[in-house]
């Protein structure tokens, strides 16, 4: 039984500058994400987390390897393959403040992917009003511009966009990363009761191993374009194998004073006894 | 850095050559008319034809572009139809004089626009208003309404200046000085509206910054700040700014020295183009295409001294 | 970035808030009135406008002239009135084609970006290099003199202006996340084009489109005033040369084509300036959700122990406000008082919006402009510190106090090398020769971790990563051997690996020079360590105060209780994933 999303050994190549030499964003990368499942990705920056994201919907220069959707390729080259493959898989950005068109209603941003997929406009208003409810919007904010809501509202909109396809699978582009701290924890709730509700698979991406540790079934992590370690959830955060995995598991600060020492006196004797990583 | 020059300095020829091949060819659109032109409206065809021939405007287009781009390489510009003499004879005392005259409006406008704009900018307030106000007021006027006012004001009522004249700086520096004063006027005033207001602009965006905040940070003086880091990183937009204005100068040469009765390159191009003198036109398009081009060289060189990124580019 | 896309709210009501504004007021009066001049004035006027009584020259205005005549005895009010009207239909005509050929050329460059682009680009700035009135002559004399025809030119002379300010406008927005999330959804190229790129750049290019007309106008102007237009139309140039020629014998004659030009260029320049200044403040009305007013909360406030040689630093009940365009004044710190012992660290967190920043800046009089320090007193080092006097403060500041920002790369001056950057505080600031100096900031990269300083002070900071930049940035911040360092969330725009270090890095050098550390974050993970102390913010107060064990053990405040129970660290693991039955 094949699995919703495969990604065989994925190359994104970004040409340099000048015809210079071309920067390997993703490595030789596979992983897959089956129906109803969360997948964590997990990298810092230059990781390429980001570009596989991107170029599972076309949006990155895919110089090797393939995307399956369904077992199916995905075809991104005629604007039609480009509106089916929309109904199938979304994405949520992270920057709430750029992902919205500050010129359009509410409305009009939110019906835009039905309209492009087909729908009435009939249709579409109707959809669009249920959704508010679902991601705790109120019902007048359909008239309003996104400058009027808070960077957490945003998300909300960007999320509620996302979900009105009723795509199977949606690529999370460190969703909450640009939000505050309440925000955040509020925003991620959200996400993972429309997952486990409805059962739409998500590929997390995120710098955050706390964020990703508690949506994910099973985790990625990245390194220099590569995954380094790739396991289920429990497995990655109790019982990583890579260096690198364990150095990033130390490098994150916990709010907790006594436990912190200790995590950084862990992190300290590792850093010695392999230096250079 | 070199290189960075030479990539400029290779571009800056294309564009020449681009140009003046531009005008060879658009010139060509008006040729039929230049025999009956010279020679007048009722006249025999024959006579015409004659003309033509002995002009040379029946030949290839492309071998007659070439033999004027070769004889230019060679600082030969060929005979003008309507002045006595070549065209270079004529053209160099005049280019010499308009470009006095945009030079020292040139150094007015840079000066008194780096003042305002910065002022404008640090001190805010009413000091900003006013400069904002005036520079407003400046560019909307056009330069030649400036000219004529001043003429009407100064000359006319006033009898501080002459209206019309020109005298040589190597003849008598005085009045030479008291004939350039209303041109130069007429000639800033734009300038001065615009140039200041994006000075004001980047100056602000300067100040505004991150690293001027870190900076003072680190203790230094404000002076310091300003003068050592502020206005070199605010430069390059007004290098841009200023390089185009003085090409736009070139152009605003031209109405003011009909104004003035200044003997410029300005006249010479109205002359010229009215009398359809193929040689003397693209002499003069020659040239200013070649000033334009130097300045843009120059503006490109003093930004990528000061802007590292620029410099270091592969 | 987003200063630039205005977002253009209804036209009607834009336009309605322009015209109501004084510029814009006198700018839309003045042209009404100019376009009511030149239809009343031809369909009342007895006279030709070509022929005059030429018995009537040159006299000045009367009852039955109201102009007065020009050389030849026509009616100048006539003429005046049909120039007017050529003036601004052929303006108008100009400004059309600028923007069909400016802006279609740089959408479609903008937005494609491919190799045609930067030709077109080329060519764009060849045109924009070349003089235009040189441009009309020449086109002068093969076109002739249709006024048509010049406008043409004038209209395509004037594109490049509109073509770069789309192009780098389309340039800008292509990148925002809504154009990729626009391709995603399958719309068309041209569709995204005009409803998402257009919609969010028409504001800048309506203003400019405005200059325009007033360029436009003052081009006919000259063309014509040097006598290169139809003799059969009457129009404002030769008007004023005629004026012009006759300056001596008949001086009134200038006033009419002066006022005519002077006051459409005006307008035309005012209405896009209050245009502009509408757009801004359109976009600037952010309505952020106010956060609710703190209340002080039993036990939150936890004083700690005075240290025997008294406070490094004390902070008591300073108040920083903002003052508005409008005039009043925004509160963003209120009544806070915080203290600092002689090599501590301190932690102050709290959520964006809670005054952390800003209590910091104020400290070293570091606010924005249009902040200050309202009411409070703060003493440093026992002395009273004057936080609204910049005198006063450059004693102190780099010196005693030193700053780390928040983003490495944007907090170094582009212009100049990391070495040069370092070095010349130590020299104006800490009076060190050029030798001492440069030894000082080569031993202090060093300790932060470079392994060739001398190739680091070469650089440019475009050429460092955020991780150096920062690095470079403590040195900055330590090289005076300040007795207090005040860090704004330096490790934010870090990765999580680097921040680890950096954070290490200022423990070690706090430790060793002895310098008290005074740490703003958002991160509570940072605060537990690298903080001894805490400080709480929400909505401009401190609403908890203690230990870094005492306050992450017992918070006593609603606010650290949220921010605690909102960390994702202590968050069960997502239990395992359990395949659907015949999936």
């Amino acid at each position: 039984m094949s699995a919703l999303l495969e990604v065989n050994n994925l190359e994104v190549s970004y040409a340099g500058n000048r015809g210079g030499t071309a920067f390997k964003a993703v490595d030789n990368v596979s992983l897959t994400v089956r129906k109803g499942e969360v997948v964590g990705l997990v990298g810092e920056s230059g990781s390429g987390k980001s570009s596989i994201g991107r170029a599972i919907v076309g949006l990155a220069p895919i110089s090797a390897g393939a995307v399956l959707l369904n077992g199916e390729a995905i075809r991104i080259q005629r604007k039609v393959d480009r509106r089916s493959l929309a109904r199938d898989v979304q994405v949520i950005f992270q920057d709430p403040f750029s992902s919205l068109n500050p010129t359009m209603t509410i409305e009009k941003i939110l019906t835009e992917p039905l309209r492009a997929a087909g729908f009435s406009y009939l249709d579409s208003t109707r959809k669009v009003r249920k959704m508010l409810d679902s991601v705790g919007l109120p019902a007048d904010s359909l008239d309003r511009h996104p400058r009027e809501f808070s960077g957490g509202q945003r998300q909300r909109i960007a999320i509620a966009r996302a979900l009105t396809v009723e795509p199977k699978l949606i690529i999370c582009d460190e969703p909450v990363s640009a939000l505050d701290l309440t925000t955040q924890a509020v925003v991620l709730e959200l996400m993972l009761d429309i997952q486990k509700q409805t059962g739409i698979s998500y590929l997390f991406i995120s710098h955050d191993l706390a964020v990703v540790k508690h949506v994910s079934h099973r985790i990625a992590v990245m390194k220099s374009g590569q995954i380094v370690e790739f396991g289920t959830n429990e497995e990655v955060n109790n019982r990583p194998v890579h260096e690198y995995t364990k150095k990033l598991l130390l490098a994150a600060p916990v709010a907790d004073p006594v436990r912190q020492l200790e995590r950084r006196n862990q992190r300290l004797a590792a850093k010695l006894a392999s230096p250079v990583l | 850095m070199l290189k960075y020059a030479v990539r400029r300095l290779a571009a800056g020829l294309i564009m020449t050559l681009a140009i003046s091949f531009i005008a060879f060819m658009f010139l060509q659109l008006g040729a039929g008319n230049v025999a009956r032109n010279i020679l007048g409206l009722n006249v025999d065809p024959e006579a015409v034809r004659r003309l033509n021939i002995e002009l040379g405007v029946d030949r290839p287009v492309l071998i007659r572009y070439g033999e004027w781009l070769w004889n230019a390489l060679h600082f030969n510009l060929g005979k003008s139809w309507t002045y006595p003499g070549t065209v270079a004879e004529t053209l160099w005392p005049k280019l010499v004089v308009t470009l006095t005259i945009v030079a020292v409006a040139m150094t007015v406008i840079t000066l008194v626009s780096t003042a305002l704009g910065v002022c404008a900018a640090i001190f805010g307030s009413w000091i900003d208003k006013f400069v904002q106000f005036l520079s407003i007021v400046g560019f909307a006027i056009p330069g030649f309404l400036v000219a004529v006012l001043l003429v009407d004001v100064f000359a006319l009522q006033l009898h501080i200046f002459n209206a019309t004249g020109y005298a040589n700086p190597t003849d008598d520096l005085g009045e030479w000085a008291r004939s350039v004063v209303l041109p130069v006027a007429g000639l800033s005033v734009t300038g001065i509206a615009s140039v200041s207001q994006q000075i004001r602009g980047s100056v602000i965006d300067v100040l505004n910054s991150d690293y001027v905040r870190t900076l003072r940070g680190r203790g230094l003086a404000e002076w310091r700040i300003l003068f050592g880091h502020v206005l070199r990183n605010a430069a390059a937009p007004g290098l841009a700014i200023l390089g185009l204005q003085f090409e736009g100068l070139i152009g605003g040469a031209v109405i003011v020295e009909q104004i003035f009765a200044i003997p410029g390159l300005g006249s010479f191009a109205v002359a010229a183009t009215t009398s359809t003198d193929f040689p003397s036109v693209m002499g003069f398009v020659l040239v200013v295409a070649v000033v334009v081009v130097v300045t843009n060289l120059i503006v490109d060189v003093l930004i990528a001294i000061l802007n590292p990124k620029v410099r270091l580019q592969k | 970035m987003n200063e630039q896309l205005k977002a253009l709210k209804s036209g009607a009501e834009v336009a309605a808030r322009v015209l109501r504004s004084p510029l814009g007021m006198i700018a839309g009066l003045v042209l009404a009135a100019l376009i009511v001049f030149s239809i009343v004035v031809p369909a009342a006027s007895p006279f030709d406008p070509n022929t005059g009584n030429l018995l009537d020259f040159l006299k000045p205005p009367s009852a039955t002239h109201l102009m007065g005549t020009d050389s030849t005895g026509r009616d100048i009010m006539l003429r005046m009135a049909i120039a007017t009207r050529v003036t601004l239909v052929a303006a108008v005509f100009a400004v059309s084609i600028a923007a069909i050929v400016g802006i279609s050329a740089g959408l479609a460059a903008g937005y494609f970006q491919t190799r045609l682009a930067s030709a077109i680009t080329w060519v764009n700035s060849l045109v924009m290099a070349l003089p235009g009135l040189v441009v009309l002559l020449a086109a002068s004399v093969v076109l002739g003199n249709s006024i048509w025809m010049a406008m043409t030119v004038i209209g395509l002379l004037m594109s490049p202006s509109l073509f770069r300010l789309t192009y780098s406008q389309v340039t800008a927005v292509r990148n925002e996340l809504y154009v990729d999330a626009a391709k995603l959804f399958g719309l068309s190229d041209l569709r995204i084009i005009f409803r998402h790129v257009l919609s969010v750049v028409r504001g800048p290019l309506i203003v400019q489109s405005g200059i325009l007309m007033a360029a436009a106008i003052a081009a006919q102007g000259g063309l014509q005033f040097l006598g290169l237009s139809d003799p059969l139309v009457p129009n404002w140039g030769s008007m004023l040369n005629e004026a012009f020629t006759k300056l001596f014998t008949a001086p009134w004659l200038l006033v009419w084509p002066t006022t005519a030009i002077a006051s459409a260029s005006l307008s035309f320049v005012f209405l896009s300036n209050a245009i502009r200044d509408q757009l801004r403040i359109g976009s600037s009305r952010r309505i952020e959700s106010k956060p609710l007013a703190a209340a002080l909360e039993a036990g939150a406030r936890r004083e700690a122990e005075v240290p025997a040689e008294g406070w490094l630093l004390n902070v008591e009940n300073i108040d920083v406000v903002f003052s508005q365009p409008d005039g009043s004044d925004e509160q963003v710190v209120k009544s806070v008082s915080l203290q600092i012992a002689r090599g501590e660290s301190l932690g102050i967190v709290g959520e964006s919006g809670s005054g952390k920043t800003q209590t910091a800046r104020a400290i070293l009089g570091l606010l924005d402009r249009g902040g200050r320090v309202s009411g409070g007193t703060v003493s440093f080092e026992g002395k009273q510190l004057e936080l609204n006097s910049q005198k006063a403060l450059r004693g102190i500041r780099g010196s005693r106090i030193g700053y780390i920002p928040q983003e490495p790369m944007s907090n170094l001056d582009p212009s100049f090398t990391v070495g040069w950057q370092l070095i010349e505080p130590l020299r104006r600031v800490g009076g060190m020769d050029k030798r001492q100096a440069e030894a000082t900031v080569l031993e202090l990269l060093q300790r932060v971790g470079f392994s060739n300083p001398a190739r680091v002070m070469k650089l440019y900071p475009h050429e460092l990563s955020g991780g150096m930049a920062q690095r470079v940035l403590i040195v900055g911040a330590v090289s005076l051997r300040p007795a207090l360092i005040i860090a704004d969330e330096p490790t934010t725009a870090l990765d999580v690996s680097v921040q680890a270090e950096v954070l290490d890095l200022l423990r070690e050098i706090a430790t060793e020079f002895g310098i008290a550390l005074l740490m703003v974050t958002h991160n509570l993970g940072v605060v537990a360590d690298i903080a001894s102390r805490v400080y709480v913010f929400q909505a401009g107060q401190i609403v908890e105060s203690g230990t870094a064990i005492e306050v992450f053990k017992n918070p006593k405040a609603t606010h650290t209780q949220q921010l605690l129970a909102s960390l994702l660290d202590d968050l069960p693991i997502r239990e395992p994933f359990v395949e659907e039955a015949g999936a």
